[in-house]
């Protein structure tokens, strides 16, 4: 089933080639299906994944290339709510382009069906070798989103972009070699890789190499400049995922790589990873309040609030791992409507330039009141998804080093303060004369924010129905990293259904 | 019978939920009939609940947060205090609801006004209700929400977006504390039960205790806008002044007393906890109090005495007198939304707040004009109305506890009669300045402001039993006092009140106009350029400091240390092009040179 | 044969098809000498083939023959353009993969 899922997506974009380029309402109608029914494979998912079983489920696992590389499938709770998180933000991104790309369609929505399979493979891949074939594989479809149909200066960002995540991502390579040559089986399945002994000293080397990795992708400062520009380059639909699950990946990794693997390393690094997290908070925060580009504005705000998830990662309390870990969804749910909204005000205003902009509220009431929904969420007004994510990561972080989630927790005023000077600049005071006859918000736009609307009420008031999912799994995760006990038994009971 | 309690909390949500979504589909009779109506049944069933719900009762809801130890529930406390601040909150709200029909009739976004006014009494009845400090919170957010989006309601106006944002930013300050106060709690205590919290306070290390009081303390100061963080509320005058009236007058920014009266016993662990909250309170309202004596906008002037008034309250929780703190925001809700009222009758018949161009207009307004005097009075404390009775507990409880406070406060008293009866002389007597027509107000306006000049006068009347409704809380305490001491201070305040008002009367009637001159009312004009400092210390620094490491760091040094390497892959790619001629012999040679190489190095490694 | 003697044939097919390689002009003839070479080439590896094991090298030759099959009509293609392009095809005149 996993393997429809992730697969079918880069099935519709093989059957797309064949397609003539100008039945574009085909085209679009077509792929918003296919994406749509991996939306509903990743619901099926959802809804019969046991939430009290901890390990991988819904495994399925092929021979493939030898060497004891084979084709390993599965999703534990955590990649649970990724992929579903994935699924979601997917056909809304791809709803999202249906006015906003005016040309070469077809090899759009052929680049984001393409998108959709590396990104969902990163998060159920259950050994090193393909999620590292996903990881990479992913970045090919977003270089051309980016290249091909972002802004001014696309190809600056999407060069800067790609080479800096291959820059981080080569390190890692080369652990991944010794990693394969270290285990006994060659499989490079993540759980047995957990139960390797692995010297001090080639921890704290692969654990570098790893963390590089994943620390450009989060980002972290200072491995951040390339989102800005990524960003606001690239077309809405690729910043939605870009800032919806591709900065995930960096935080997935930490987790279920960089810090299980290499305990004694991660136990190390672990106050300049604090540190490095509380300042992409407060960093990203300064840096968004002097933004004049609301795209830039809202990737710095990316930095900021994935700080709060990675000091929910790092902090060792079990309360902070589970707030980041929902941080993460929030903030893909978010940022990924904030980035929607901008887009729709750019597309008819065609400017992101906020010196530009104000008064909105008056033309474009709806989008107003939708845009008002976000960022709330986005600041973690409690009621609203945001709040969850960021209490638990504070409190949890506060019982463990309560210095970090004070200086931690000053993000909250940073981010009022950066969001409602955006909003105000957007949509408040005295609209300019041209802007006054917009047309609000369309039938199909709004049904593309309802869901996500939804979402951010759903989970931030029964903020349960979600967890229950990931609780055991991330307990579990957390055991591993803290060492608390050596998992050789149980994933020898379970592991390998 | 607790689920009464959802009939209390719960009809306003669904207001706001249908003028949310349905709104345009509405008519504007209709938003005026279902929008109080809301607030209205919320008011009947907090009254019938106030009868039938004997002592305490709790309605659990659902689990709202359950992680690993942390449990938080969504459910509903009525116990003495909620259940006043309740009935308080709803029936405050619900006039006030019916006087927004009249005063909002011609503004464009009259659903959208009614919509937040719902939502905002629903999340201060969940602020009221709430268990635990998280739902607490929840309710504590929403309602700064709503005050966020109401002072930001005419939107096109820049001050009034500035002053939105301002107070949400400022109060987000004050959150700061209160979440780390949270967190600070759920650490010492592993639960965030308001009972559970006051039933273990005293297991708590003083310092311990004084850390969390003080940081959520801090939350309150944002909230009631106490020094030091009381500079939004006087900008929150840019929203509707019915908006003004509930929520910068009578509700929701006594929020923070009730939230200190609420774990009065983790503040009463600490001693110097206490203490902070009662100088800081008494401080404010001195502080609030010099400055409304020189404003001239009418509702800036009740907002300077809102801020003291609340000041009061603190001062009389600090010296241990939560039944006298609590009384004074009952009777506070009455007559500063009075004021607020009559001051919007005022404005929406003029059409101006500014006070100068105002006078002469009792004759026009008469209805606006008593009922003004009415709450005027209260407030000043004149024997007899409302004012008198909670003010005089606060100042006896506090000459008990400490001497100075008690000065201070007495003398506050006095500045706040005067300021008020400056407004009353400057407003409706004298000349008419500069405007021609006035109207009374429409009957739908001042229902509502005679039915609080009701309250505003009885509400007073009762403090024993308001005092012995508490007593079950179990931290309600008041000292005793010798019947002729009492009256001794009691005639002290109030022969300063009534000398204000006379002096006010002699400025203003008689001589006809104020003091103008002189470096004290240039300073009090400009509110002590406590806005200018703070924007100096804090504003500038952070936005020009941004500024300064966006351009020279984050583009200059990081960005360009990252492009410098892509400068210098490129370099070294354009030095080694030399070998790539493009010639195919070349490129011969250079591999057979390698292969000679390779087989040379071969062979010395064989020998 | 001997297999020494195989060897000194080997030998003179590879140099004299790097020496073909180095001293012609004519593209074709390059190719046809690089081929020359690369048969050198696969001979040694047969030989060396009967002496360890038969199997994998043989796999191994048959292996590059069809990469040189395929190679050959890639380069020829290549020949073809470049002398339909600029009229004669010596490798002098062919330099647009300069970096």
């Amino acid at each position: 089933m996993i393997s429809v899922m992730v697969f079918l997506p880069a099935a519709g974009a093989v059957f797309l080639l064949f397609v003539s380029g100008k039945r574009t309402g085909f085209i679009k109608g077509f792929s918003l299906g296919i994406s749509s029914g991996v939306f509903l494979l990743a619901v099926w998912l959802f809804v019969n994944f046991n939430p009290y079983y901890p390990l991988p489920q819904f495994v399925e696992r092929a021979r493939w290339i030898g060497f004891g590389l084979n084709y390993h499938v599965g999703t534990d709770g955590i990649s649970l709510v990724l992929v579903a998180l994935t699924a979601l933000l997917s056909p809304l991104a791809l709803a999202s382009s249906f006015r906003y790309i005016k040309e070469r369609e077809k090899e759009f929505y052929i680049m984001l069906l393409l998108l959709e399979t590396g990104m969902l493979g990163v998060f159920v891949a259950q050994n090193l070798f393909l999620f590292y074939i996903f990881w990479e594989a992913m970045l090919i479809p977003m270089y051309f989103i980016i290249g091909i149909w972002g802004g001014e200066r696309k190809l600056y960002a999407t060069v800067k972009f790609v080479l800096y995540t291959m820059a981080g991502s080569l390190l890692m390579l080369v652990g991944i070699f010794y990693l394969w040559k270290l285990s006994p089986d060659h499989s490079l399945y993540f759980y047995r890789l957990y139960s390797l002994e692995i010297p001090h000293q080639a921890q704290i080397l692969l654990f570098l190499a790893f963390a590089l990795a994943f620390a450009i992708k989060v980002p972290l400062f200072p491995f951040h400049t390339w989102l800005p520009d990524a960003h606001t380059e690239a077309p809405t639909a690729g910043s939605v995922l870009l800032a919806g699950i591709l900065l995930k990946m960096g935080g997935y990794g930490f987790l279920r790589l960089a810090m299980p693997l290499f305990p004694e390393a991660f136990r190390l690094f672990l106050p300049y990873l604090l540190v490095l997290s509380i300042v992409s908070i407060i960093y990203g925060a300064a840096m968004a309040f002097v933004q004049e580009d609301a795209k830039r504005l809202i990737a710095y705000s990316s930095v900021s609030h994935l700080g709060v998830v990675m000091l929910g990662i790092f902090a060792l309390s079990f309360r902070a791992y589970m707030g980041g870990i929902y941080q993460m969804l929030n903030h893909g749910l978010s940022t990924g409507a904030l980035f929607l909204l901008i887009g729709m005000v750019y597309e008819r205003t065609h400017t992101r330039d906020m010196k530009n902009l104000g008064g909105l509220a008056r033309p474009l009431p709806v989008l107003a009141a939708f845009l008002m929904v976000t960022v709330l969420s986005s600041v973690g007004l409690p009621g609203l998804n945001g709040f969850v994510g960021e209490f638990l990561v504070f409190l949890g972080t506060f019982e463990t080093n309560r210095v970090a989630a004070a200086l931690a927790a000053l993000g909250i005023i940073l981010a009022a303060v950066y969001l409602l000077w955006m909003y105000q600049r957007v949509m408040q005071g005295r609209a300019r004369e041209k802007f006054l006859s917009l047309p609000d918000m369309s039938l199909r736009e709004i049904l593309i924010m309802v869901p996500l609307v939804v979402l951010f009420f759903w989970m931030g008031l029964y903020p349960g129905f979600f967890m229950k999912k990931f609780e055991r799994s991330a307990r579990f995760m957390m055991e591993i990293t803290q060492q608390k006990y050596k998992i050789i038994s149980l994933v020898n009971q379970g592991g390998e259904r | 019978m607790s689920l009464l309690l959802s009939g209390v909390l719960f009809p306003p949500a669904l207001g706001a939920l249908i003028l949310i979504l349905l709104g345009r589909l509405l008519s504007k009779r209709s938003v005026s009939w279902l929008s109080p109506a809301a607030v209205g049944i919320s008011f009947l069933t907090s009254l019938l609940s106030f009868f039938l719900i004997k002592g305490k009762a709790s309605l659990y809801l659902f689990p709202w947060l359950s992680v690993g130890g942390l449990q938080v529930d969504f459910s509903l406390l009525w116990d003495p205090l909620s259940s006043i601040m309740a009935l308080t909150v709803s029936g405050v709200s619900f006039l006030i609801h019916i006087y927004s029909v009249g005063y909002m009739g011609e503004d464009p976004g009259y659903r959208r006004y009614f919509a937040y006014l719902n939502l905002f009494t629903f999340s201060m009845l969940l602020l009221v209700l709430a268990p635990n400090l998280p739902m607490m919170f929840v309710g504590w957010e929403g309602v700064g929400l709503c005050s966020y989006l109401l002072i930001g309601f005419w939107f096109e106006k820049e001050t009034a977006a500035n002053a939105g944002k301002k107070a949400f930013i400022v109060n987000r300050v004050g959150d700061f504390g209160f979440l780390l106060g949270i967190f600070l709690l759920f650490t010492l205590l592993g639960n965030l039960n308001f009972d559970y919290i006051n039933y273990h306070a005293n297991s708590l290390a003083p310092s311990a205790a004084t850390a969390a009081a003080l940081l959520l303390f801090l939350g309150a100061t944002g909230k009631s806008a106490q020094i030091p963080l009381y500079i939004w509320l006087p900008d929150a005058m840019e929203g509707p002044t019915p908006v003004s009236a509930l929520i910068h007058a009578a509700t929701m920014v006594t929020a923070g007393v009730y939230m200190v009266s609420r774990l009065f016993p983790l503040y009463a662990r600490s001693g110097l906890a206490l203490n902070v909250v009662a100088w800081v309170g008494i401080i404010t309202a001195a502080f609030a109090a010099t400055i409304a004596l020189v404003q001239n906008d009418i509702k800036r002037v009740l907002a300077y005495s809102t801020i003291s008034q609340i000041g009061y309250m603190f001062a009389g929780v600090g010296v241990g007198a939560v039944s006298a703190g609590m009384f004074h925001l009952f009777t506070h809700a009455f007559f500063k939304s009075l004021l607020f009222l009559a001051a919007g009758s005022v404005i929406h018949a003029l059409g101006t707040q500014d006070m100068r161009e105002m006078g002469g207009l009792r004759k026009k307004m008469p209805i606006t004009f008593w009922v003004f005097t009415i709450a005027a009075l209260a407030i000043s404390g004149i024997p007899g109305f409302a004012g008198f009775f909670s003010k005089d507990q606060i100042l006896a409880q506090a000459y008990i506890r400490s001497k100075a406070i008690w000065a201070i406060g007495v003398v506050t008293a006095g500045l706040t009669a005067f300021y008020m009866f400056r407004l009353i002389f400057m407003t409706f007597f004298g000349e008419p300045r500069g405007w021609k027509n006035a109207h009374e107000s429409p009957p739908v306006m001042t229902g509502p402001m005679l039915v609080l000049a009701f309250f505003s006068v009885v509400s007073g009347w009762f403090f024993s039993s308001f005092h012995g409704w508490l007593k079950p809380l179990g931290y309600i305490h008041l000292e005793e006092l010798p019947e002729s001491k009492e009256a001794l201070l009691m005639g002290a305040s109030v022969g300063l009140a009534l000398l204000a008002i006379g002096l006010a009367w002699w400025i203003y009637l008689k001589r006809g106009k104020g003091f103008h001159t002189g470096f004290i009312h240039k300073l009090l004009l400009n509110k002590y350029y406590v806005d200018e400092i703070y924007n100096a210390a804090f504003v500038i620094p952070y936005r020009e400091g941004s500024r300064l490491i966006s351009r020279y760091f984050d583009i200059g040094i990081i960005d360009g240390t990252v492009e410098g390497s892509g400068r210098l892959t490129l370099q070294g790619g354009r030095l080694m092009s030399f070998f790539q001629s493009g010639f195919l012999k070349d490129y011969a040679l250079w591999m057979a040179a390698g292969v000679v190489l390779a087989l040379f190095v071969m062979l010395g490694r064989a020998l | 044969m001997s297999s020494f003697s195989l060897f000194i044939l080997a030998a003179l097919l590879i140099a004299g098809g790097i020496a073909g390689f180095f001293l012609r002009k004519d593209l074709l003839t390059m190719l046809l000498s690089s081929e020359v070479a690369l048969s050198g080439a696969n001979l040694l590896l047969l030989v060396f083939a009967s002496q360890a094991s038969p199997t994998e090298a043989q796999a191994a030759v048959l292996a590059i023959l069809t990469v040189a099959a395929a190679e050959v009509a890639v380069a020829l293609a290549a020949l073809a353009v470049v002398i339909r392009e600029k009229g004669k095809a010596t490798e002098d005149i062919v330099s647009e993969m300069k970096g």
